[in-house]
C-alpha cells in the first residue's frame, strides 16, 4: 500500500486502511467496521484539509479558510483541482469552462452533494463541484431499447457488454416511483451489517423503537446514497434516512 | 415521433385533477410511461440514478419466459400431433400451438390488467408492471385445454384476492399466479387434473389414436404407476404437461438470463433444487415404494419443480426479503414439493402448493433473519458498556 | 357497546330509537361483519340456502327471547353467577329449537347437525345478553335481539346465495343455471362449497362494507 509518509510518520494515532468501491470510503462505513456506534455514543471525525486548517490555527495562529476542491462532471471542459476560499461562489469557477445545454450545478458530488445554480456558493463542508447534464426530456421506449450507453448497475441493459466505458449520466429519474418489489439488492452496495430495507420500511413506519434495533445510528444519508442510485423503485432513500435521524433526535431530546 | 409527442402534451392536461377526464388519469399515465420514459428530474439525495426501472425489470423476466412459452407453443403441437397420429413439422406444430396459447396469453392480460387499472385509478397510483410477469406466468402454468372463461375468472380471482384486498403490488403475500393456478385445481379439479387435459383436443377424443394416453410422467408415478420416459426427453420437453413448464433447457436459459442479469434470485433458485434432491436422496434411502426410489435428477425434471423453482419461489415478493431468509426458504421449499409430491396421490404437483405454503412463512423466516441482526446489535451494545 | 340508552320518559313502541335497534344491525353494527362475532356457523351452514334460513330463524329466535327473558329477570340476577343464569335460559331455548327442528324438518335438522346445538356457544348471544339486555327493558331487548338475529341472518343468506348458486348452481334446491350453459362448458365451482370460499365471501362483504362506510376502518 502506498500511503503517505504525512499518515506514517504521525504519532499517537492509529491508522486503520481501507481498500475497496465506493462507500468504502464513507465515514459511516468506516466507523462501522473499525468501532460500530451503540446508542449514545459520540464519534467525531475531521477531514484531511480540515487538520490541516486546525493545524495552522495553532501552528502559526492563522486561520485559513482556503481549501483544494475539485472540478468534475461530464459537463466541464477541463475537470480539474483548484484553490478556493470558503463557501465561495462557484461562478469563478464554472464560467468559460462548461459545455453549453441545461446543466445542473451540484455543491459535493453527484451522489450526496446539494443542487445549486450557476451562480450559487460552494457548501461549508463540500470540496467538490460537479457539472452534468439535467435529464429533463422525454425518451421513447427508452426501457425497452437494447442501452448499449446507458449504466446499470444491474446487467440488465448491454451496456455490460462495454466494461470500462465512460458514461455521460443525467439527473433524469429514468422512470417511476413504485412500490418496494426487488429485494436482496441493497444489500449488495451497502458494505455493514444493516438491513436496509427493514431499516427503510421501520422509518417509513416511524416505528422509533424499531429504528433504533435496526442500527439507525450507525448509519447516514451519504451511507445510503448508492442503495438509492440502484434503487428500482425510484425513492428518495436518502430522505428518509434523514427522516428517521431527525424523528430520533427528536425522540430523544 | 415528434408529433406523437406533441399529441401528448396537449393531451396531457385533460387527464390532469381537474381535467375533462380525470377519471382516467392512471391509464393515460401508463400509457404516457409505456411511450416515453418520465422527463422528471431529481432534485436532492442523489443527482444521478441507476438506467434500471421497474419496467425494465419485468421485461427482462418476460424475455427469460421466451424460450420456455416459445418451445410450449411448438409441444402443444407437437403433442397433439402424436395424439392423432400424424407427423407435422416443425412450423405446423408450431402454428397450431401458437393458436391455441396466444388467446390464453391474451385473456390473462386483458382480464388482469383491466382489473390493475381499476383499482389504480381508484386508488390514485400509478399502474405497476407486476402484472406484466403475473399476466404471463398464469397461461404458462395452465393445461392447453382449459376454457378461456375459466382463465378469465382464474385470474380475476387471482388479481383481486391474491393481490389487490392486500394492498397492490408489493404486498400481495402470495404469488399472483399460483393463486390463479390454485383456484381452478380446487375449483374446477376436472380441468386441472387426469390425463387428458394436458394435450389439446385430447378431453373431446376426435381423431385419437388407440392406446394414446397423454398422461404425464408426473401424473402416472402419483398414480403409481412405473414411469419409463427417457431422461433426455423429461429434459428437453417432448412430453405433455403445462404449457410452460415440460422443457427443463428452455427454463434453465431463462434461469441463466434472470441470474445473470441480477433479477432472479440465485438464492432461491440454488436451494430450492438442493432441497428436492436432499429430500429425493432420504426418499431413496428408504425406498419403500417404487416412486421413492426414482432418481434426484429425474425427480427434477418431472412436472413443474424446475419452473416453479425459476420463475415462481422466487417472486421477490412473496419470497423470503433477506438473503439469508432466502437459502431457508428455498430449501425447506424443495423439500415440501418433493414430499407432497411423493407422499400425496391427490396432488401430483407438489411444486404448486409447496410454493403457496413457503409463501406463507417466509415472513416467519425473515422476522428470525431480522431478530438476528437485532441481537447481534444488542449483544455489541452490551459488550461496549462492560 | 355505547347504545345503552337509558329510556326515561313513555315512548312509543316502535319509536325512532327502538327502530334504531332493528335496524342497526343490519348495516353499522352488523353482527357478523362489524362486530366479527358468530363467524363459525357463519361459515360453516352456508353451503346451501335453506339450511342458511333456518339457521338464521332459529339464531334470531333464541336471541330475540333469551333478550327477553334477561332483560326481565336482570333486576334479580346476582352479578356474581349472572353468566351461569344466561347461560341456563340460551340452553333452554336451543332445546327448545332443536326439538322443533327435529319435529318439523328433520332432513334439515340432519344437515344443521351439531350448529344448532352450538348456537349455545355463539357469541352474539352472550354478546347481546352481556352489553345490552342486563342494562335495557324487556321490549327494546327483544327488539334489539331480533335485529342482531336478522343482521346476522342477512349475512347468512347472502353468503349462501352466492355459494349456492355458484357451487351447485341452484338456490333453495332449485336448478336456476339452465342446462343449455353446462352443455357451452359452464361448470359449478367447486371451491365455493369448500368452506375456505365462505371465509372470502364473508371477507367481500367486510370489504365493501368498509369501502363504503370508511367510519368502520379500525386503525
Amino acid at each position: 500500500m502506498n500511503t503517505s509518509k504525512v499518515f506514517t510518520n504521525s504519532k499517537n494515532v492509529v491508522i486503520n486502511y481501507f481498500t475497496g468501491p465506493h462507500p468504502a470510503g464513507n465515514v459511516g462505513v468506516q466507523i462501522h467496521h473499525i468501532d460500530p456506534i451503540n446508542k449514545g455514543d459520540i464519534v467525531w471525525y475531521v477531514n484531511p484539509q480540515d487538520v490541516l486548517l486546525i493545524g495552522k490555527l495553532f501552528y502559526e495562529g492563522k486561520y485559513d479558510a482556503s481549501k483544494i476542491i475539485a472540478l468534475s462532471g461530464s459537463e466541464l471542459l477541463h475537470a480539474k483541482y483548484a484553490k478556493a476560499i470558503g463557501n465561495t461562489c462557484i461562478s469563478a469557477f464554472v464560467k468559460d469552462n462548461v459545455k453549453s445545454g441545461n446543466l445542473r450545478y451540484i455543491s459535493g458530488n453527484a451522489l450526496t452533494g446539494s443542487k445549486i445554480s450557476g451562480k450559487g456558493y460552494l457548501g461549508f463542508y463540500d470540496h467538490q463541484i460537479t457539472v452534468i447534464p439535467e435529464g429533463d426530456f422525454h425518451e421513447f421506449f427508452g426501457w425497452a431499447l437494447p442501452g448499449l450507453d446507458k449504466f446499470s448497475f444491474s446487467k440488465s441493459y448491454f451496456s455490460w457488454l462495454t466494461p470500462g466505458k465512460k458514461y455521460k449520466l443525467d439527473t433524469n429519474y429514468h422512470g417511476g416511483e413504485r412500490a418496494y418489489v426487488i429485494t436482496g439488492e441493497y444489500e449488495k452496495v451497502l458494505p455493514m451489517d444493516i438491513m436496509p430495507m427493514q431499516l427503510i420500511k421501520a422509518i417509513l413506519a416511524e416505528d422509533i423503537d424499531m429504528m433504533e434495533k435496526l442500527g439507525i445510528y450507525e448509519v447516514d444519508e451519504e451511507d445510503f446514497a448508492l442503495v438509492e442510485f440502484i434503487d428500482t423503485s425510484k425513492t428518495e432513500i436518502q430522505s428518509i434516512i434523514r427522516k428517521g435521524l431527525d424523528l430520533i433526535r427528536k425522540e430523544m431530546s | 415521433m415528434k408529433a406523437l409527442r406533441n399529441y401528448l402534451d396537449k393531451i396531457k392536461p385533460n387527464f390532469e385533477k381537474g381535467g375533462k377526464y380525470e377519471k382516467l388519469q392512471s391509464t393515460f399515465d401508463a400509457i404516457e410511461t409505456f411511450l416515453y420514459v418520465p422527463k422528471k428530474v431529481t432534485f436532492k439525495g442523489s443527482h444521478i440514478r441507476d438506467s434500471i426501472d421497474m419496467k425494465r425489470t419485468m421485461s427482462v423476466v418476460l424475455i427469460a419466459l421466451m424460450p420456455a412459452l416459445l418451445f410450449g407453443m411448438w409441444n402443444v403441437g407437437y403433442q397433439h400431433s402424436l395424439s392423432i397420429g400424424e407427423t407435422n413439422g416443425i412450423f405446423d406444430n408450431f402454428l397450431f400451438g401458437a393458436i391455441k396459447v396466444i388467446p390464453l396469453i391474451a385473456v390473462s392480460y386483458i382480464v388482469g390488467l383491466g382489473i390493475e387499472f381499476i383499482f389504480a385509478q381508484y386508488r390514485g397510483h400509478e399502474v405497476n408492471e407486476g402484472f406484466l410477469v403475473s399476466g404471463m406466468l398464469i397461461p404458462m402454468i395452465m393445461p392447453i385445454d382449459v376454457p378461456l372463461w375459466m382463465l378469465a375468472v382464474a385470474t380475476a380471482f387471482a388479481v383481486i384476492f391474491g393481490k389487490e384486498v392486500f394492498g397492490g403490488t408489493g404486498m400481495n403475500v402470495f404469488n399472483p399466479a399460483l393463486i390463479a393456478r390454485a383456484f381452478i385445481f380446487f375449483a374446477y379439479p376436472a380441468q386441472m387434473s387426469g390425463d387428458k387435459i394436458w394435450i389439446a383436443g385430447l378431453t373431446e377424443g376426435k381423431g385419437v389414436v388407440d392406446g394414446f394416453s397423454g398422461a404425464t410422467p408426473l401424473g402416472n408415478w402419483g398414480q403409481n404407476i412405473a414411469d419409463h420416459t427417457s431422461f433426455m426427453d423429461m429434459f428437453l420437453g417432448f412430453i405433455p404437461g403445462s404449457i410452460g413448464e415440460t422443457s427443463k433447457l428452455a427454463i434453465l436459459i431463462g434461469a441463466g438470463i434472470l441470474i445473470f442479469t441480477g433479477i432472479g434470485s440465485w438464492r432461491i433458485m440454488l436451494s430450492t433444487i438442493l432441497g428436492g434432491v436432499f429430500m429425493t436422496l432420504i426418499f431413496n434411502m428408504f425406498a419403500a415404494n417404487e416412486y421413492m426410489k426414482v432418481d434426484p435428477l429425474t425427480q427434477l425434471v418431472m412436472g413443474g419443480f424446475l419452473f416453479g423453482a425459476v420463475f415462481m419461489a422466487t417472486d421477490p415478493v412473496s419470497a423470503s426479503q433477506t438473503n439469508k431468509g432466502k437459502y431457508i426458504y428455498g430449501f425447506i421449499l424443495g423439500i415440501f414439493a418433493i414430499m407432497i409430491r411423493v407422499f400425496n396421490p391427490a396432488y401430483p404437483e407438489g411444486m404448486m402448493l409447496a410454493i403457496l405454503l413457503m409463501n406463507t412463512f417466509a415472513p416467519l423466516i425473515d422476522y428470525y433473519i431480522v431478530e438476528a441482526n437485532i441481537n447481534r446489535r444488542l449483544k455489541r451494545a452490551k459488550k461496549a458498556v462492560n | 357497546m355505547s347504545d345503552n340508552i337509558s329510556v326515561k320518559k313513555r315512548e312509543s313502541l316502535f319509536s325512532a330509537q327502538n327502530l334504531k335497534l332493528l335496524k342497526g344491525p343490519f348495516n353499522d353494527n352488523n353482527p357478523i361483519t362489524v362486530q366479527v362475532l358468530g363467524i363459525c356457523s357463519a361459515l360453516a351452514v352456508t353451503v346451501q340456502m335453506k339450511p342458511a334460513i333456518v339457521m338464521a330463524l332459529s339464531v334470531m329466535i333464541v336471541t330475540a327471547f333469551s333478550n327477553l327473558i334477561i332483560s326481565i329477570m336482570r333486576n334479580g340476577i346476582p352479578p356474581s353467577i349472572r353468566i351461569i343464569v344466561q347461560l341456563v335460559v340460551i340452553a333452554a331455548l336451543v332445546i327448545i329449537v332443536d326439538q322443533l327442528l327435529k319435529a318439523f324438518v328433520y332432513d334439515v335438522s340432519k344437515k344443521l347437525s351439531v350448529f344448532v346445538g352450538l348456537i349455545i356457544t355463539n357469541c352474539i348471544l352472550m354478546g347481546r345478553l352481556e352489553a345490552f339486555a342486563m342494562a335495557n327493558k324487556p321490549w327494546q331487548s327483544f327488539l334489539d335481539g331480533i335485529g342482531n338475529g336478522l343482521g346476522y341472518g342477512l349475512i347468512l343468506v347472502v353468503v349462501s346465495f352466492f355459494r349456492e348458486l355458484l357451487g351447485y348452481g341452484k338456490i333453495l334446491g332449485m336448478q336456476v343455471i339452465p342446462d343449455s350453459f353446462y352443455q357451452a362448458g359452464y361448470v359449478n365451482n367447486g371451491m365455493m362449497i369448500l368452506p375456505p370460499m365462505a371465509l372470502i365471501t364473508v371477507g367481500t362483504i367486510i370489504w365493501i362494507q368498509r369501502s363504503k362506510n370508511r367510519d368502520l376502518i379500525e386503525k
